[in-house]
């Protein structure tokens, strides 16, 4: 670095190389949104497409289009970047870079919270043959948000209590999956046809299902996280140093660690309640941009929240696209991708002395 | 009046009394050394100067203000803290010493703070690493980088725990130098504990020396005669003077 003022322009140039990696995730935001327009059961051309958006009509392309597949792409969008910034607050608020809605068991958690709502207080109902609906959405999502935030609690419990290290931690994590796993393995095994139907169904991670209410509500909840933790990037900056000089910064770092332990659970509830169970895009996305834009989160909140987006459209696509005219549930998909790159993360983990200081 | 005055603290761990009844006071432009043995209690007293950890009883005053009645963000502009064996996220040099300014910053990091923090990189030395990832530094290298924040965070006390340990000869004495000059300039104290006496020595103007949890001697640098360095590491030494410094002998 220079030492006049050309120093700081070195420096800018450095952050700016951040700012353009965020320019072109935007951009393969946009155009993985496009083509997701264009993808489902029935093909339409470009002219199509476009004179649907331009004038809302009652013609049944305009009604595949504002009613399914724009919904859908919204979906994709807002879960893709909740579920990873969710990853992401994890992920440096228990200083594990492991961290995960799904490797920390909070997935399933919710599942098994949903799945009670569902066979337990009957919110659940047969709307057809083959397809049945979560009646009562709201009391599901209150039952997946109080187990995901159980779940939570007794990590943050053992992360302070004991030494774990982070692979510990997501043994635990997976310990408590399991555990859940097993008993919502147990709710559906006593419960009527029904409600089976509703709970199988529901557990198969899907996008299409999510109504324009319920989108409402993911957008909310994920734009007011988002607010958030962008407000706290400074403070997560600091903790990412160790807690001790968290402190000496002046950082409240108890109430940041909570806070911010808990509004990831609800993003990951709301998401899951919503959509059944969509697995790794909280991994994935966080840890990709890690290696593009390092661990500052002025930039790496922002870039997580459009890589969560761009992994979930592009599973999107690939569900729908891989085995054409089936639609593959986008939860199958995410994990296909999310396992592997799991356990790479794991086997680097071993060799890098660079990972140590977690 | 005094910059820093610590009146009747005391620390224990659950299993493990670390600290008794410790006071002393430190003036405006002095540069303090804590010494004693390892596992004393020098970094349990500094982090409850900080208040990183909560002290059973006693109290502790920055610039007559008593750090209790302070909020985080205030006692962080007025106390700063060098961590014994500091950790660092994945940063640039940059951005690393840039989290000195936190405590100043509402938004976002302005002009001003990039101007402080590259005054402080070129002072240390540090320009060629500046862009660098601070993972990828030397140990003695990511010391400097943990000073230089703590002089951009501006602070009325800078606690430096063990702020040379991993500094070859020529950088030991650049640091303290910098750290005794930035004290000077700003009229404000720095409190630092060390390992190595003839470096105490040469850099401090009083000396705070620990033994059995409590307070040995506080004073200049008369106190440190062999009977006191007998007395608190248990080894037989020699003070001698060379080329006009004072400096200790283990015999
Ligand atoms: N978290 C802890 N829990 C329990 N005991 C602790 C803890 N941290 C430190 N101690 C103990 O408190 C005592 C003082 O530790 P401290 O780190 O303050 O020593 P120190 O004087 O800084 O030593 P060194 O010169 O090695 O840095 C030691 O006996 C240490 O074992
Ligand atoms: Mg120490």
């Amino acid at each position: 670095m220079k030492r006049d003022d050309e120093g700081i322009a070195q420096y800018e140039a450095h952050v700016g190389r951040k700012r353009l990696a965020i320019v072109l995730l935007l951009v393969l935001v946009a155009l993985l949104s496009i083509a997701e327009i264009f993808v489902g059961s029935v093909s339409l051309t470009a002219d199509q497409v476009i004179s649907a958006i331009m004038h809302r009509g009652d013609d049944p392309f305009s009604r595949i289009i504002w009613e399914q597949r724009m919904p859908r792409v919204a979906t994709a969008m807002v879960a893709g970047a909740g579920l990873s910034m969710a990853g992401c607050v994890m992920q440096n608020n228990l200083k594990n870079p492991l961290a995960s809605p799904s490797t920390l068991g909070v997935t399933n958690a919710a599942v098994f919270g949903a799945n009670f709502g569902i066979i337990i207080l009957g919110a659940g109902a047969a709307t057809g043959a083959y397809a049945s609906t979560v009646t009562n959405p709201y009391i599901v999502t209150l039952l997946a948000f109080a187990f995901s935030m159980l779940t939570v609690f007794l990590i943050v419990l053992l992360s302070k209590r004991t030494n774990f290290s982070p692979p510990s931690i997501v043994l635990a994590g997976v310990a408590v999956g399991s555990i859940f796993t097993a008993g919502t393995t147990i709710l559906q095994y006593f419960a009527n046809d029904t409600a089976l139907g509703t709970a199988v169904f529901w557990s198969f991670g899907d996008l299409s299902r999510v109504s324009v209410n319920e989108l409402t509500i993911i957008t909310v909840v994920t734009a007011a996280c988002a607010v958030y933790f962008y407000l706290m990037r400074w403070n997560y900056n600091a903790l990412a140093n160790g807690d001790e000089l968290a402190r000496s910064l002046g950082v409240d770092t108890s109430k940041l660690i909570a806070l911010g332990m808990v509004l990831a659970s609800l993003i990951t509830a709301v998401d899951v309640s919503f959509m059944g169970m969509i697995g790794f895009v909280g991994l994935i996305g966080p840890q990709m941009m890690r290696l593009v834009v390092g661990e500052d989160h002025r930039y790496l909140i922002p870039a997580s929240m459009l890589a969560g987006s761009a992994v979930m459209m592009a599973s999107d696509l690939a569900a729908n696209i891989a085995l054409s005219p089936i639609v593959i549930p986008v939860g199958a998909v995410t994990s296909l991708l999310g396992g592997p790159l799991f356990l790479w993360l794991l086997l680097r983990r071993r060799g890098g002395a660079r990972e140590c200081r977690y | 009046m005094s910059i820093l005055t610590v009146n009747g603290l005391s620390f224990s761990y659950p299993s493990l009394d670390v600290i008794k009844d410790v006071s002393f006071e430190v003036m405006p432009g002095e540069v303090v050394s804590i010494l004693g043995m390892n596992g004393a209690g020098k970094s349990t007293l500094l982090k409850c100067i900080n208040r990183i950890l909560k002290m059973s009883s006693g109290s502790v005053a920055v610039s007559g203000c008593d750090i209790s009645s302070l909020s985080s963000r205030e006692l962080a502009q007025k106390m700063s803290f060098v961590i014994q064996g500091s950790r660092f996220s994945s940063t640039s040099v940059f951005d690393a010493i840039l989290l000195g300014r936190k405590p100043y910053i509402e938004w976002d990091a302005t002009k001003k703070d990039f101007e402080i923090v590259k005054d402080s990189i070129c002072r240390l030395g540090l320009e060629d690493y500046a862009l660098r990832n601070v993972t990828e530094m030397s140990g003695g290298e990511s010391q400097k980088v943990a000073l230089a924040r703590t002089i951009v965070q501006q602070t009325d006390v800078m606690l430096l725990d063990e702020p040379t340990s991993a500094l070859d000869l020529k950088n030991q004495l650049e640091v303290m130098n910098i750290v005794r000059e930035e004290v000077r300039r700003r009229n404000v104290a720095a409190v630092v504990t060390m390992h190595d006496l003839n470096l105490a020595l040469r850099f401090s103007d009083k000396f705070l020396m620990v033994k059995d949890r409590r307070i040995y001697s506080m004073g200049g640098i008369e106190t440190i005669t062999a009977g006191a360095i007998k007395d608190v590491y248990g080894v037989d030494a020699e003070i001698a003077e060379v080329g006009g410094h004072k400096v200790v002998v283990p015999l």
